[in-house]
Order: C-alpha cells, then sequence, then structure tokens
C-alpha cells in the first residue's frame, strides 16, 4: 500500500480554562488512504470533531488552545505549517463540510459567485470559466436547473439542496481530501439516504478521500471502508467495518451496538430491554489514569483503573484490527456472547 | 499521563490557582476592574464630602473671588468665592445620585412597560407607537420642555433625564421578551400550567435582567452627562445645588479668569462617566457566555 | 370498530386540523396546513408513536393536543370530554392529565431556577403545600434516577442525559394520565438514550402512562411503540400496530423511510427507494395524494383523487389508492 495521504500522529488537543485543562483529544492517531472513506465514530465530547477541525486549523489558537503530535497531509506536517500555506490548502487541497450548511454558505452571496470565488482563488480559472464549472458542479451534485440556480442565494435552497450545494463548494477544487463533519445530522432520513449516496458516488467518479465523522454507527456501516471509534478523547477501536461490525472488540463499541434499538428486531424481541452503558462520559479536567472507560465497564479491573491500555491487534483473523482494551475478547456479563 | 504540553498547562493553571482570586479576576477582567476600582473611588469622595470638603460648599466669600489655587483652597474659588473643591466633592453626590436614580427609574418603567408590550399584542401596538413617537423628540428638547413645565428639584431632573431613556429601554425589553416567551423553557411552564403572571415573574424577567443591568449601566454613565447638559443650558438642577453642571455653567462667563471652575469638575464628570461605562463593558462580557473564557 | 387490548380509548382525536395563516405584505396566501385533519386514537398504557420527517406536522399536533398550540378545527376527546374547545380556565385542569417532556432537555429547563424548584413547579400551580411537595419531588427525583444532591443544582451542571430525567421528573409531577414525548431522546448520545427509553418503558409499566412518542429514529420508535403512526405534510398516510407496520409497510412513503434508514447488518439492508426531490411546501401541497410529487409508484389518477385512509387487515390503515396492488 502507498503512503497514506493524511496522517494523524499522537494528536492531544488541549483546550485552557480557568476550570481546567480539558484534554479534547488525548493521543490519537491515524491514517487515511488515497481514495478510501474512513469512519470516526463517538459520542459527543470524544473529540471527534475537534480533531477533524483541527486538520484544517480550523480551532482558536492559544492561549485558549493548544495542540501536540503531527497532522501530515502528503508528508507536511499542517500543525507547524504557515498559516498562508494553510490557506492555499483550505477549500482546494483539503476541504470541509459542516452539519449546518449555512455555516459555510455566506448569505449575502449567491451560490454561483461563492463556487466561482473559490475557483478563482485557488485555480486561477477566469470569471467566465469559473462560472461554467460552477455550473458543472451544482450538476455532478444533482441540483436540478443548476445554471438557473446558480444565481439563487443560500436561502432560496431547501436543507438538503443547501447541503448538496455546501458539497459542490467543497469539491469544486477537486480537492484530495474531504473532510466530512456529521454532514447529515440535521437532515430527515430520505434526504440523508440521497446525500450518502451523493458522496459515495463523488468519492467513486473523483477519487476523493473522505473523512466521515458522525454518530451514527448506521451511516459508518454502510459507506465507509474503515471506522475509528472515539471515546473521551481516545481512539479506543479501529478495524475495517466488516470486521468491526462482525466481531466489535472493545466494550464500549460492544455496548453502543447494544444500546441502539434495531429496526429489524422481530416481534417477540421487541420488548427486550435495551443495553444500557451506565453512567456518563468522563471528565476530561483529570489527566488520564488508567483506561478512560473503566468506570463504566462492566470488564473492568483493577488493571484498567490504574494502566492505560494501549491499542494492540485483536486475535481474530483480521491483521488491522485494533483495540485499546485489556479484555478485549471476554464476553460481557449479562449478554449472551 | 500526560504529555509535556498538558503538563506545561496544568503547571501554570496550578500557579495561578495559588495567586489570590482577586489578582486573577483582575487580569481575566482588567476593564471591569479598572472601572469598579475608579466608580468606587467617586463614590467613597461623594459619600465622604462632608468630611473630605475643606469648606461649605455654599459658603460665599465675597473677598475671596476667583481666587486661584492656594493653601487655604486648593483648588480656588469661584465667582462668588465658594471653594471649588468642596464644591465639586459635593457634586459627585449630585452627580452620581442622578445617574443612578435615572438608571433605576429608566429600567423598572422600561421593564413593566416592555415586558407588557411584548407579551400582549393590542398594548403592544398602542405602546411602540407612544414609545416610536417620543424617540422622535430630540431627549434634550424633551427633557427641557418638561423642566419648564414642573419646578425644578433634583426629583424633577431626574424625570426629565429619564423620559427619553424609557423607549429605548423598553425596546430592548420587548424584543428580550420576544425572544424569551419562545423558548421551550416557556412553553413546558405553560405546559405544567403555569399562570401567565407567574411566567413573567420566574421566566421571563429573571432571563433579561443581565441584559437590562448592563444597559442600565450605561444609562447612567448618560444620565450624568445629560444632567450637566441640562444644568449648562439652566434647565437643570436647582442654581443653589452644587452640581458639575451648574458649576461648569457659572465657570463659563468667567472662563478667562478662573479656568479651573470649568476644568476640575469637567474631569471628575469625564473620570466617573468613563468608570461607568468601563462597568458597563466589563459587565457585558463578564456575562456575556458567548465570549470565551481564556487561562 | 371493536378493540380487544385497548377497550375505552383514553383519547381520540377526529380530524384535528391546524391551519396557520399567512399574509406577505401585499395579499393574502394560502394558510399553511400543518395539520390537515388527523384522526387516531391511543388506549390506557399504549404507546402511539408519530414519525415522519421535519415539516410534517407531527410536534405540531403533539402540541396541539396539549393545548400548546390551538387547534383550527377537530375534536380532542380525553376520556370521553372535548378539550379541544375549551376556554383555556376550562382546560387548566386538564394540566394535571396531560403533560410533555420536551426534545431539548436544556432549553426546555429555565437556567435560572434549581433543579428542585423546576420539578416542584407544577404541584405549585395546582396547589400543593410545600412540605408535602418537597417529599413528593424527592421522590420523584428517586423514581427518575436522580440523586437528592441534585435538587440544588442549576440545569447547566447537569449532562444531556440527567436533563432529561429532570423534565420526565417535571411531567410526572402531577401524576398525567398521557404524557406526550417529543422527540425525548433525539439530542441525546446512543448510550445516553438507551438509559432514558427503559426508564420510559419502566414508568409506563409501573403507572400504567400512556404515551405518544414523536420521533424521527424508526429504530426507537419501532422498540418503543405499540403502534405508529406515519404522517406526511400534515396527514397520516399509514397507521397499525409496529409490526405490521414495519415488516408490511403498505405506504409507498413508508417503504422509502424504512429503506432510508442506515443498517448496521448487511443482512438487514434492502433495495433502498431513493425519493426524489424534497418535501413540497405545507401552504401548497400538491392535488389529489399530497406524496404524489416524490412517490416512486405515482399514476396520473393520483393528481386528481385524494386516497383516505382505508382498513388493511387488523388495525392497519392505509391511504394510498394502491396500497394494495404494490405491496
Amino acid at each position: 500500500m502507498s503512503a497514506p495521504i493524511l496522517e494523524i500522529d499522537d494528536l492531544r488537543i488541549a483546550f485552557a480554562s480557568p476550570d481546567g485543562i480539558v484534554r479534547a483529544v488525548d493521543g490519537v492517531s491515524w491514517q487515511l488512504n488515497a481514495g478510501e472513506m474512513l469512519g470516526i465514530v463517538g459520542e459527543s465530547g470524544c473529540g471527534k470533531s475537534v480533531t477533524a477541525m483541527s486538520i484544517l486549523r480550523l480551532l482558536p489558537g492559544p492561549p485558549a488552545m493548544f495542540a501536540s503530535g503531527a497532522i501530515r497531509f502528503r508528508g507536511e506536517d499542517l500543525l507547524t505549517a504557515s498559516e498562508a500555506r494553510m490557506r492555499a490548502l483550505r477549500g482546494n487541497a483539503i476541504s470541509m463540510i459542516f452539519q449546518d450548511p449555512m455555516t459555510s454558505l455566506n448569505p449575502v452571496l449567491t451560490i454561483g459567485e461563492q463556487i466561482a470565488e473559490v475557483l478563482i482563488l485557488h485555480q486561477k480559472l477566469s470569471k467566465r470559466a469559473a462560472w461554467t464549472r460552477a455550473g458543472e458542479m451544482l450538476d455532478l451534485v444533482g441540483i436540478p436547473d443548476p445554471v438557473r440556480r446558480l444565481a439563487d442565494y443560500p436561502h432560496q435552497f431547501s436543507g438538503g439542496m443547501r447541503q448538496r450545494a455546501m458539497i459542490a463548494l467543497a469539491l469544486a477544487c477537486n480537492p484530495a481530501v474531504l473532510i466530512a463533519d456529521e454532514p447529515t445530522t440535521a437532515l430527515d432520513v430520505t434526504i440523508q439516504a440521497q446525500i450518502m449516496e451523493l458522496l459515495a458516488r463523488l468519492r467513486r467518479e473523483m477519487g476523493t478521500a473522505i473523512v466521515l465523522i458522525t454518530h451514527d454507527l448506521g451511516v459508518v456501516a454502510e459507506c465507509c471502508d474503515r471506522v475509528v471509534v472515539m471515546y473521551a478523547g481516545t481512539k479506543v477501536e479501529e478495524a475495517r467495518v466488516d470486521a468491526l461490525f462482525a466481531r466489535p472488540s472493545h466494550p464500549y463499541t460492544r455496548g453502543l451496538l447494544a444500546a441502539m434499538p434495531e429496526l429489524d428486531t422481530p416481534g417477540d424481541a421487541r420488548h427486550r430491554r435495551l443495553a444500557e452503558i451506565p453512567g456518563m462520559v468522563p471528565s476530561l479536567k483529570q489527566a488520564a489514569v488508567g483506561c478512560r472507560f473503566a468506570p463504566r465497564c462492566a470488564l473492568a479491573d483493577e488493571r484498567c483503573r490504574q494502566t492505560i491500555p494501549a491499542l494492540a491487534p485483536t486475535s481474530g483473523e483480521h491483521a488491522d484490527h485494533f483495540a485499546a482494551c485489556f479484555r478485549a475478547h471476554e464476553p460481557l456479563p449479562g449478554t449472551a456472547a | 499521563m500526560d504529555s509535556p504540553m498538558i503538563a506545561a498547562l496544568e503547571a501554570r493553571l496550578e500557579r495561578q490557582r495559588r495567586q489570590p482570586r482577586i489578582l486573577v479576576f483582575a487580569r481575566r477582567h482588567p476593564v471591569l476592574v479598572a472601572g469598579a476600582a475608579l466608580l468606587a473611588t467617586m463614590v467613597l469622595l461623594a459619600l465622604l464630602a462632608p468630611w473630605l470638603a475643606p469648606h461649605d460648599p455654599t459658603e460665599m466669600n465675597v473677598l475671596q473671588r476667583l481666587k486661584p489655587p492656594s493653601a487655604d483652597y486648593l483648588l480656588g474659588t469661584d465667582a462668588l468665592g465658594r471653594d471649588i473643591l468642596s464644591r465639586t466633592l459635593y457634586g459627585a453626590r449630585v452627580s452620581l445620585l442622578v445617574g443612578v436614580s435615572v438608571a433605576l427609574f429608566s429600567a423598572l418603567v422600561g421593564l413593566g412597560i416592555g415586558t407588557v408590550a411584548g407579551f400582549n399584542r393590542v398594548a403592544d401596538r398602542i405602546i411602540m407607537r407612544i414609545m416610536d413617537g417620543m424617540m422622535a423628540i430630540p431627549g434634550i428638547l424633551l427633557a427641557v420642555a418638561l423642566m419648564t413645565l414642573i419646578r425644578a428639584s433634583i426629583a424633577t431632573v431626574v424625570i426629565a433625564i429619564a423620559m427619553p431613556e424609557i423607549p429605548r429601554v423598553v425596546r430592548l425589553v420587548r424584543s428580550l421578551v420576544l425572544t424569551i416567551r419562545e423558548q421551550p423553557y416557556i412553553e413546558a411552564a405553560r405546559a405544567m400550567g403555569t399562570r401567565l403572571p407567574m411566567i413573567l415573574l420566574r421566566h421571563v424577567i429573571p432571563n433579561l435582567l443581565t441584559p437590562l443591568i448592563v444597559q442600565a449601566s450605561f444609562i447612567w454613565a448618560s444620565a450624568m452627562i445629560f444632567e450637566a447638559y441640562l444644568s449648562f443650558l439652566g434647565a437643570g438642577t436647582p442654581p443653589e445645588v452644587p452640581s458639575w453642571g451648574n458649576m461648569m455653567a457659572e465657570g463659563r462667563s468667567v472662563v478667562q479668569l478662573a479656568f479651573g471652575i470649568i476644568l476640575y469638575p469637567g474631569i471628575f464628570l469625564g473620570l466617573t462617566v468613563l468608570a461607568v461605562n468601563l462597568v458597563g463593558d466589563g459587565l457585558r462580557d463578564l456575562l456575556d457566555p458567548r465570549i470565551g473564557r481564556k487561562l | 370498530m371493536s378493540v380487544v387490548a385497548f377497550p375505552r380509548p383514553l383519547l381520540d382525536v377526529r380530524d384535528l386540523v391546524k391551519h396557520y395563516p399567512t399574509r406577505t405584505f401585499w395579499r393574502d396566501s394560502p394558510p399553511v396546513k400543518a395539520l390537515d385533519g388527523i384522526s387516531f386514537t391511543l388506549g390506557a398504557g399504549e404507546t402511539l408513536g408519530l414519525v415522519g420527517e421535519s415539516g410534517c406536522g407531527k410536534s405540531t399536533a403533539a402540541k396541539t393536543l396539549l393545548r400548546l398550540i390551538e387547534p383550527t378545527a377537530g375534536q380532542i376527546l380525553f376520556d370521553g370530554a372535548d378539550i379541544a374547545t375549551l376556554s383555556p380556565a376550562a382546560f387548566r385542569p386538564y394540566r394535571r392529565e396531560l403533560q410533555i417532556v420536551f426534545q431539548d432537555p436544556y432549553a426546555s429547563l429555565n437556567p435560572r431556577l434549581r433543579a428542585g424548584e423546576i420539578v416542584a413547579e407544577p404541584l405549585r400551580n395546582f396547589g400543593w403545600d410545600s412540605r408535602d411537595g418537597e417529599q413528593r419531588v424527592a421522590d420523584l427525583f428517586a423514581r427518575v434516577g436522580l440523586n437528592t444532591d441534585a435538587l440544588k443544582k442549576y440545569p447547566h451542571e447537569f449532562s444531556g442525559g440527567q436533563r432529561q430525567r429532570l423534565g420526565i421528573a417535571r411531567a410526572l409531577a402531577l401524576n398525567p394520565r398521557l404524557i406526550v414525548l417529543d422527540e425525548p431522546v433525539s439530542a441525546l448520545d446512543v448510550s445516553i438514550q438507551a438509559q432514558v427509553i427503559n426508564l420510559l418503558e419502566d414508568l409506563q409499566a409501573d403507572l400504567g402512562l400512556s404515551y405518544i412518542f414523536v420521533a424521527h429514529d424508526l429504530a426507537v420508535v419501532r422498540h418503543i411503540s405499540h403502534r405508529v403512526a406515519v404522517m406526511y405534510l400534515g396527514r397520516i398516510v399509514e397507521i397499525g400496530p409496529v409490526d405490521s407496520l414495519f415488516t408490511r409497510p403498505l405506504h409507498p412513503y413508508t417503504r422509502a423511510l424504512l429503506s432510508a434508514v442506515p443498517k448496521i447488518s448487511p443482512a438487514a439492508r434492502q433495495n433502498r427507494i431513493l425519493l426524489k426531490g424534497d418535501l413540497p411546501s405545507p401552504a401548497h401541497p400538491p392535488s389529489g395524494c399530497t406524496f404524489r410529487t416524490r412517490c416512486p409508484q405515482a399514476r396520473p389518477e393520483c393528481a386528481e383523487r385524494a386516497p383516505q385512509l382505508v382498513a388493511h387487515g387488523n388495525r392497519h390503515q392505509v391511504s394510498c389508492h394502491f396500497a394494495e396492488t404494490s405491496a
């Protein structure tokens, strides 16, 4: 396999506030290969969005936020790159789409002006060429009557259409990496299905590598190649999608899957109680002593509370399946293996 | 196990925690602390005026008219031979009292009217048209007109200055009420069977006090300037009261002979207004959750 | 129609309508038909799931039941009495019987009140004296799994799941018979969501509560509901017992909705029915069947006649001209 296009290496991000230092991301590493769709899942506060924002350096700098480690894009460290270099990369080689399209669309400019602006800035296209290309982008993302819609303002688009327009904007310069931060969370399921279908198609056609940040395990299962599960600022499990869902190893991953009601449960099983993960996410203001999940884990023992488990290959048939757990293979009490 | 970066941050936070809390607070909110300190000084001077003032502020001494600063009269005397320092100190009482009273009065009246306007459509239309009408009259004209109609006293000055401020407060309160009444917790209160007066008292008003207090502090500052205006125009505090505005008005005719009569009250007025505005700005930042707190 | 399991409906909603008049600067526009005549019943101890996409009117329906939104027309029979047209004063006693839990557990709690005061508010409103009230609040905290030291805390000091427990405790305070749950878990993380769903199920079993469960998450609705109503553009397009509706969806919209849900197990994935376009404006709904503009099976007659809810099997009703043929 060739070198990864994007590589996060021991990334640590801390937010400083008078009440304490929040270790939002606490030593996370992963790689994204060319043309791949990598899912990053976890619940609110697990650090997935902070990781995503840090790639394009969209977070506040010191004295509010501090980062260490490395974010390498084609071998170049983005954490130490100049601001001018970052401006050249943003929206060009690396693009990002957000949960709320209105945050990245300017309400006083037409959709066409916004797409054309990016093209003129990064690709040095002429105004006319940029406008033509903008029309092609709207067509590509499936907006009907694209040339006419170029003259529309964002508020004239529906929610799903806005998301499409934002994707068109993000992909206008044919980026190597697209970071999608909860792109469908605000959308209804039928629109979500349309958008995920669109992302999958664009990946096929343009070869864009995608990092999909989401809390929805179902979306990950359907769309991604590999998945990273995060909990409380750390990576607890990483695997190919089929392996992760066939054989989830970390108790947190297993707990999450068991806590989800299934759409296709047969009638008699409907009244089973959902498996709860007791308690709640720990405060990240204290340094981790043992496993961050130990206080909520049914398997946790003294070792888990004293030592931080390292990421290790699970003993499955998949060599690229890792979990950060001492007791990854043991069955959870109270559940059938 | 923390990385060196976080360890360094923790160490810094720990150092801060060991410092006196007031020092940490002052470093985080320098504007508020500076304003509060300056304001406290002014309030103290005003309160202690009877003890600090070397002379009775109304005591005239025809032999000592328009004297330059001397050991007996530290800031000199005015055209009637009154001690400028004593009058300036007593003037702080008037200025601060008028400022605070105007702020309180307009905030309370505005709160009442604005809340009604925000919750009742019919009342809203009537009230807002009246407020629009009041806003169309220049504040100074409205105040001067009021002052000519009623006998001058500190209370009437307060009312005259507060009148033009009220429509602005009403607008602020009304727009806050309109936002708050759409909050889910108001809907929740209705679902719980809470009656309207209780909804206003428990749910609406407490949630609009913060911006109202900030607004009131700015009214306080502008009211003190307004009071000086009115006195300067001869439509303000009764002339026998030693207010900064009156002093400056009296000093106008003798400005070439004794510049200090205008200068010292002017400096005090400027400093007090600055202090109140700093406190207002500081409060706004302190109470605004959107402005992130830095280490 | 005789119903075996729930002999006497606690709630019987008939032709409930909510229209919002819209007026632009220069002319009157047609009203927004947020609810365009919905009817359903709910038995004691039963959970009815109300699903649909944003703008379908499910939340409007829920809030109209509690008169948080005034209905334009129709009847709401609660225990036999029509509460839709009562004056606010005459409706007030029913506030004890019908309660609501909101979607956003933070926004629905007054940030300036302590948790204990929040839960005590409905008790105060209905004349509990403060000593009994305090005991009741403590009991309620225990019931929803909150510590008593939480009584003195402010909403921002709680986590999302705890805030929703607080919202549930407040809804339970007056011993209601019906609780409207308006997307109660959609703002919560999966692991917390399971805790809250289990709590709601326990409360229903212990207290015999009836629930109207409004949600867009179909898996959650399937888990918790006895019956489910699918809404589209202010109308119920399909309603029926949960298993029947989920295993044998009859309306093309229900089928599209179910197929669009991302599924973890590859075996569960069906052919996805991708709907074209977006929801039409509720101010200008399409003629005939309102779904026809996005329906993969629309035929010319769908534009002419609006379909009515018709029974297909045991308590399963669907509003589609071609429900039989396309199933």
